[in-house]
This record gives structure tokens, C-alpha cells and sequence, in this order.
């Protein structure tokens, strides 16, 4: 006989399992054998009511989990979405690819349908597409996609003076160099009405040759302040000036945006905000009636001049700040200052690419509402987002080949043991996983190099040798992977970095290399699923892998592979592969900037291992490149 | 392929050690930490903005990734035990990044209303992220059985059947486990709430 506390379980299941199906059952119901039990199981069902939100677990308000059902489809006849790049107040950005113009754009979507809404939106996402300069984010297009608003913008490579600020601090000449430049682009703003009203360093963005750029994401403001009825107050409490934040909206002007970009500016210079405060209604008194402190009394190399013309921009009324923003650039240019490498520290400090919808800025009328950002970020951290422009080869900046996450080079040799993989590899970000010489196809066929999060792995057919050693986001580094018969090494280098078993319990017959001779696709074609001694050609730059974060995105300068176990102890690695350096006979494939910069890349090996560029194939299976006159 | 035969078919290639299968599941984890974060910020009115949120998640995602990327499961019911672990902690540490008065979320407000929000009787749901730390922690506290439940079916995402499948019990078992659970975290974040 069951006893009141199995009963009450039992019973609580079949409350649970009634819930599941929509139904709420009453507890004197359930009890209806048992009325003792009433009471206490009308309390448990009262705590699991309260917590059925557990049981959406999918349910997070923003639909991530779901299929993105905007991945896939063309707007406006010409904008191919590629996959959700970011989310925000304003609604989701989208990698997408202009096919008229052949570019990559950044695509917001609104996610408000609201008829006066997405009217508002348009009117500021036209003005704001008028604005033009160096130093502005462009918007190019806006349009309506199922009753929701779209604009397209730039998509910026690069970083945000966020980023800047919390990883290595500029020299103030560079700091000096950007606000300058900011206020360039804002006088502009200014010029034509507009006031930005949110100017703060997760809005200026940084690309990858340094220049920073305003976005403005004031379309989430429109949203916003139509959404909450609000008209008054938005921006962030840090850049907020004083007329802002004492609500004086009449004084509230250009101005404002010299302050904000004063705050940004001391940031820049010291590290630390203008007005410390622990909490925020400390920081709204303090920047209402305290002075800030000397830049250089925080840091003592900020020449006094800069900390002079940073703290004019943060006095405490309008009128004593710069009048105008160029006055502000001018201030800053006149003075002597050197031209000064700059680091590209913060360039690669955070491992992802911004994606940049528009620069909307608003007018400066009291009665309309200013603007907030949405600035999107990838939501992986990874190569989900590759470069802006679709390249098919090299870019003639590069060393070697640049590899943009999309495409790579597709040779004709086959796996087999031994093989000594060799590469000069410099990422452009950290990724989570990415793979980029070896076989194109994966886990069980593969025999292949890469990293995980930056660490060096080979992988060979049967799970990955994980090193410690660091693969370094921008610089070089000389990987090798030896596939023995028995024992697979790995060098970063040329030191031995590790060592493992080379797990040989799914291969057949090893293949032999190709060599000379053209192998033939073996039934591996594009679409098709490959058996296992079927094995898809070596690859370079991208190893096929269905999810394009995991694409390699970043430079390799040479790749050599061999058919012999070629290292066996540390050694100098070679700067340039060169044939016949070694054993000529046992280099079956070297390519490296001599190979060309057309589709075909030649083998420098003399062994016509020719490869060719191709997109990457969503099914991971590459192509079998043909020999030319086969 | 029904999504339990995928999910046994993947459980078996992790065992026999594919590199796929775990990146398939390491990105099945940070999918979870993706939109648990969401769920519990997007209460915080403090936080509505993901300029600065994702910063941090990425490096959350990316830490997540790296330990799940270095561990070495006998099961794959250790391996998503593992997951959920990292998943709450990271979870845990972004609830205290984002509270307190440095945290992120000081920079995002315009006044300095209160950040606790108010709750309906009929739902406990933590309606800030103090709440939400309360809440990891309570999981954390759960006697074992219970936690690797909810470890499976809330961190993870899985369903009952497929979660009872993970861990080798009944369903009857599972499900039962999993009010208990339920019901221990109601009193705790009740209590919580009375303090």
C-alpha cells in the first residue's frame, strides 16, 4: 500500500502531465480517493504553477532559438540575407550581400509592423541616408519588407572605441587624431541639423586601417520613444550633458554632442570616465556640478594641451564648451604632434567584426526625440562574419592567400599515411574551431590541421590532438603536422608541441598520393555524401564543415605537404617552401605567392598538384579540381 | 532522421570520440548560454541594449567553448553535465557582471529607478538579474538527482524523453525528479522573495 507521500507524488505527476497537455486540474479532483491530501497537494501545485516559466525553455522573448525566417531570402529584389549578425533595441541585423552592386551590406530589420512607427523610421533612415563622410557610417538604402522597415548600411570590419578603451589605451596623439576626426564628421551632422544626441565609444567604430566612424542608431530611438510614449531623456547617463540630464531641452544642441564626445575623449586618454561614480544617481550629480579632474593629473604623458581642450569640451554649460565641432577638430589639429604608428592592438583585441547599421541622426528639434544605439555585434564569437568583400583570391596586400571564410583552394591530393602537413598561418580572429589544411572533409576522414579557440590541433581521422600551443591572432606562426603510421606530431614553430596515436581503425586502404597523376573524384561530387574511403581532396582555408563559423578567416603565406614523416625532432622552420630544399621526390604540393593570383594556383613542387579557388560548398564536400588538359 | 535517433546517433559518435559530435554539442551549448542570457536580461531594464552586452557574452561563449573544447567525457551524460555546469556559471558570472553599481548595466540607464520589477503571484520567475542569481545558485544547491535534471532538461534545452534517455532512467523517474526540483527552487526564490 502506497503512503501519503507516494500518493502525492503520483498525484502531483498526473497535475504535471494534465498541465503539459493545457488542462489544470483541480487538486480536490485528483484527490477525490483521498481528501486528506487536498491541502498539501494544492500547495505544490500552487509552487509548480509558479514555476511552469521553466518549462519554456525556449521561450526567450527574442526567438533566437527559432529558424531565422528572414535567412535565405532576397529584399527589394537585391539583398541576399545571409544569417543574423545581431540584435537589438531597433530589431535583428543580417549579413546580406548586395547582388547588384556585389558587396556585402549590414541589414537591420525593425521589428516593429506599426504602421506610424515604420513611417517615422523611414523619414529618419532617408534623412540620415543624405549624410555623407569619411567619417560616417553610410546608409544606403531603406525599404519596407513585409511591413517592416529595412536599411541597409556599410558593414564595418573592425573594432569600437569600447573595445579600444577596455583593452590598451591609445597614445593621446591618436586618441587626438579620432576625436578630431569624430568632430569632423559631426560638424557635418550639425551642418545639416542634425544632433546626435548618443555619441559614446561603443557608437564610433574603428575599421581595420584605423579610421573610426560614427554610427548612430537612432531609428531604436524612434522606436523606442514611440514605444514608451517617452519624448525627453534618451541617451546614456555617462555621455549625457548637463542640459540633457537638468532636462533643459532648449539648450540641448550641437553641443551636446561636443560634451559626449569630451567624455569619450578624457576615456580615451586616461581610461577612466570624467565623473567616477559608484552609482548613478552620484554620476548624474557629479556631472551636473562636479569638475573633472586634469587628464594628465591621470595620466602624466597627456600633454597639457589635449587635457585642456578635452575639459573645454566638458564645461558644465553650452556656451563654454567649443562652439562647433569643427572648432573642436581645428583646436586639435593645430597642435604640433607626431605621426605615430598605430597599434593594431585594439583592431584585433576583440574577435569579432562590428556589423554597423546606420548612422541615423536626428534633428536637433526639441520636440522630436533624439537617439539611441543598436549596434550589433555577431552574436558568435567567431568567423560567422567574414570579410566585407567576397574575395576568390588573394588580395594583393596580402603575404600569401587570404582566406575569407567563404572561399578556398581545392587541391588534388588525397589522404594518405605518411604525410607531413606544413603551413605559415596568420588568423584574423580568434575562432572557436576552424580548420585549414588538410582533408575536406572532417572527423572521420580526416587528416587535417586547424585550432581550437587559438590552440594548435591536428586532426587525424578519428579525433583531434589538442596542443597548448597558441596559434597568435596577426602574426605568423609555422604550423606542422606529421601523420605517421603509428604516431602523429605536431610542431609549432619547429618545436614538438605533441604527440598522439594516429588512429588508423576507420581507414581502409590508405590512398596513395596523387602525385603527378590526376585521381579522379572517386563518386565524391558536390551534394554527395562521401564513404568512408572515398575522402574528398585536401583542402586550404577551409575545411569543409557545414557552419560557416567555422570557416578559417585569415592568411596562410605557404603551404607544403609532403608524403614522408619529414620532421621527427624540433627544427628551423623553412621561410619559403622551396622544391628539392628536402627530398624533391617526397614534396608532392607547395603553393605560396608565386602560385599566382588567378583561379588556377600552381604547385611549385613541380609535381603539377595545381589547385583551384572555389566557394566554400555548404555540404563541405569540395570539388575535385581537374588537371588542365585532362 | 527523428530528432531522438540524431540525438543517439550523435551520442554515439562522442563516444567513439568525433570531433564533429562534440562541436555539435559544444555549439548546442553555447546556443543555450546564447539564449539564456537573453532571457535573463531582457527583464532588466537596465540592460536593454546589446552593444555591450554581447562583448561580454562573447568572451562568456568563448570560454565556454574552451572548456567544454578540453574535457574529456566517459559519457555523454557527463559531457552535457559538463555543459550545464559551465552554462550556469557563466550564466552566474554575467548576472554579476551586469548587477551592482559598476556593473554594465549602471551605463545603460537614464534614471535611477529601482531594477526590481514586479511579479505576478502566479509566477516565479526571477525578474532581475539579482533574482537570477539566486535562482543559478539554487540550482546549484539541488541534491543531485535533481540538479542533473534540470541541468538537462532547462540548461540544456532537452526534451524529457531525450534527457531521461541521457541519464539512463525512466521517464516516470525523470519527470518526477524534475517537479521536485521545480518545487524545491519555488520555495527557495519564495523565500527570497519574503527576505
Amino acid at each position: 500500500m502506497k503512503s501519503d507521500e507516494d500518493k502525492l507524488i503520483d498525484l502531483i505527476l498526473q497535475w504535471e502531465e494534465a498541465s503539459e497537455r493545457g488542462e489544470d486540474i483541480p487538486p480536490d479532483r485528483l484527490c477525490a480517493d483521498c481528501p486528506e491530501l487536498v491541502k498539501p497537494l494544492s500547495d505544490k501545485i500552487s509552487r509548480l504553477k509558479k514555476m511552469a516559466w521553466m518549462s519554456k525553455v525556449g521561450d526567450t522573448g527574442a526567438g533566437l532559438s527559432a529558424p531565422d525566417p528572414m535567412s535565405g531570402q532576397t529584399l527589394a529584389g537585391r539583398y541576399s540575407i545571409e544569417w543574423p549578425v545581431g540584435e537589438g533595441g531597433f530589431g535583428r541585423v543580417y549579413r546580406a550581400f548586395d547582388t547588384e552592386l556585389q558587396r556585402h551590406v549590414a541589414l537591420k530589420v525593425a521589428i516593429t509592423k506599426s504602421t506610424g512607427v515604420t513611417n517615422d523610421l523611414l523619414q529618419e533612415a532617408r534623412r540620415a541616408a543624405k549624410l555623407r563622410h569619411p567619417n560616417i557610417v553610410s546608409v544606403h538604402d531603406v525599404g519596407r519588407h513585409d511591413g517592416s522597415v529595412f536599411i541597409v548600411s556599410d558593414l564595418i570590419e573592425g573594432s569600437s572605441l569600447a573595445d579600444v578603451i577596455k583593452t590598451e589605451l591609445p597614445t593621446p596623439q591618436q586618441a587626438a587624431q579620432w576625436i578630431a576626426d569624430i568632430a569632423e564628421g559631426l560638424q557635418i551632422a550639425h551642418d545639416q541639423g542634425f544632433v546626435h544626441r548618443d555619441i559614446k565609444p561603443s557608437n564610433i567604430l574603428i575599421d581595420q586601417h584605423g579610421k573610426a566612424l560614427i554610427t548612430d542608431f537612432g531609428i531604436s530611438v524612434t522606436t523606442d520613444q514611440i514605444n514608451r510614449g517617452q519624448t525627453r531623456n534618451i541617451g546614456t547617463l555617462s555621455y549625457m550633458a548637463p542640459e540633457q540630464l537638468a532636462e533643459e531641452m532648449t539648450l540641448v544642441g550641437p553641443t551636446a554632442d561636443i560634451f559626449a564626445l569630451g567624455v569619450v575623449f578624457f576615456e580615451l586618454l586616461t581610461g577612466k570616465h570624467p565623473f567616477e561614480a559608484k552609482t548613478d544617481s552620484k554620476r548624474r550629480q557629479a556631472i551636473l556640478l562636479k569638475m573633472p579632474p586634469s587628464p594628465s593629473s591621470i595620466r602624466q604623458e597627456v600633454p597639457d594641451q589635449l587635457g585642456r581642450i578635452c575639459l573645454k569640451c566638458l564645461a558644465k554649460h553650452p556656451s563654454e564648451r567649443f562652439e562647433s565641432a569643427s572648432l573642436l577638430a581645428k583646436a586639435i589639429r593645430i597642435l604640433p604632434t607626431s605621426k605615430r604608428r598605430v597599434s593594431k592592438m585594439w583592431l584585433i583585441a576583440i574577435p569579432c567584426i562590428l556589423i554597423v547599421a546606420s548612422p541615423l541622426l536626428r534633428r536637433g528639434d526639441s520636440k522630436t526625440p533624439s537617439k539611441q544605439n543598436v549596434t550589433a555585434l555577431p552574436s558568435v564569437p567567431d568567423a560567422k562574419v567574414a570579410a566585407s568583400v567576397p574575395l576568390k583570391v588573394s588580395p594583393p596586400k596580402a603575404d600569401g592567400f587570404y582566406f575569407d571564410g567563404e572561399h578556398r583552394i581545392v587541391t588534388p591530393i588525397r589522404r594518405s599515411l605518411p604525410t607531413t602537413i606544413e603551413a605559415w598561418v596568420k588568423p584574423r580572429q580568434q575562432q572557436m574551431s576552424a580548420y585549414f589544411v588538410g582533408s575536406g572533409i572532417r572527423d572521420e576522414l580526416g587528416l587535417s590541421i586547424g585550432t581550437i579557440n587559438s590552440q594548435f590541433v591536428g586532426q587525424r581521422v578519428r579525433g583531434a590532438l589538442i596542443t597548448r600551443a597558441i596559434v597568435e591572432i596577426g602574426e605568423w606562426t609555422h604550423l606542422a603536422a606529421v601523420f605517421g603510421e603509428s604516431e602523429t606530431r605536431l610542431y609549432a614553430n619547429g618545436k614538438l608541441v605533441e604527440s598522439g596515436a594516429t588512429d588508423l581503425s576507420s581507414i581502409g586502404q590508405p590512398k596513395i598520393f596523387s602525385g603527378g597523376e590526376l585521381v579522379e573524384a572517386g563518386g565524391v561530387s558536390k551534394g554527395s555524401t562521401p564513404k568512408r574511403d572515398e575522402e574528398a581532396p585536401f583542402v586550404i582555408g577551409g575545411i569543409g564543415i557545414k557552419n560557416r563559423m567555422f570557416q578559417f578567416v585569415g592568411e596562410i603565406r605557404g603551404v607544403r605537404l609532403s608524403n614522408v614523416e619529414r620532421f621527427k625532432k624540433d627544427f628551423v622552420p623553412d621561410e619559403i617552401f622551396e622544391p628539392g630544399s628536402k627530398s624533391s621526390d617526397s614534396t608532392v604540393l607547395i603553393y605560396d605567392r608565386r602560385s599566382g593570383g588567378g583561379e588556377v594556383v600552381k604547385d611549385l613542387s613541380g609535381h603539377g598538384n595545381d589547385g583551384r579557388w572555389e566557394t566554400s560548398q555548404p555540404t563541405g564536400v569540395p570539388s575535385v579540381p581537374k588537371r588542365d588538359g585532362s | 532522421m527523428s530528432h531522438t535517433t540524431e540525438l543517439n546517433d550523435k551520442l554515439e559518435r562522442l563516444r567513439n570520440g568525433s570531433q564533429e559530435a562534440r562541436e555539435q554539442l559544444i555549439e548546442h551549448a553555447c546556443e543555450r548560454l546564447r539564449i539564456l542570457t537573453q532571457r535573463m536580461l531582457k527583464k532588466f531594464p537596465g540592460v536593454q541594449r546589446w552593444s555591450q552586452t554581447d562583448d561580454v557574452l562573447q568572451a562568456a561563449l568563448l570560454r565556454l567553448h574552451r572548456a567544454l573544447a578540453t574535457v574529456q567525457p566517459n559519457s555523454a551524460a557527463e559531457f552535457y553535465g559538463l555543459a550545464a555546469t559551465q552554462v550556469r556559471r557563466e550564466l552566474l558570472d554575467l548576472a554579476r557582471h551586469f548587477s551592482g553599481p559598476e556593473g554594465i548595466g549602471a551605463n545603460h540607464k537614464t534614471d535611477t529607478g529601482s531594477i526590481v520589477g514586479g511579479k505576478g503571484e502566479q509566477d516565479a520567475e526571477p525578474s532581475n538579474v539579482e533574482g537570477w542569481s539566486r535562482f543559478h545558485n539554487a540550482v546549484e544547491a539541488l541534491p543531485n538527482e535533481q540538479r542533473q535534471v534540470v541541468d538537462l532538461v532547462w540548461y540544456e534545452g532537452l526534451s524529457q524523453p531525450e534527457a531521461a534517455e541521457v541519464i539512463s532512467i525512466s521517464l516516470a523517474t525523470l519527470k518526477r525528479r524534475w517537479a521536485a526540483a521545480k518545487m524545491t527552487l519555488c520555495e527557495v526564490l519564495e523565500d527570497w522573495a519574503v527576505e
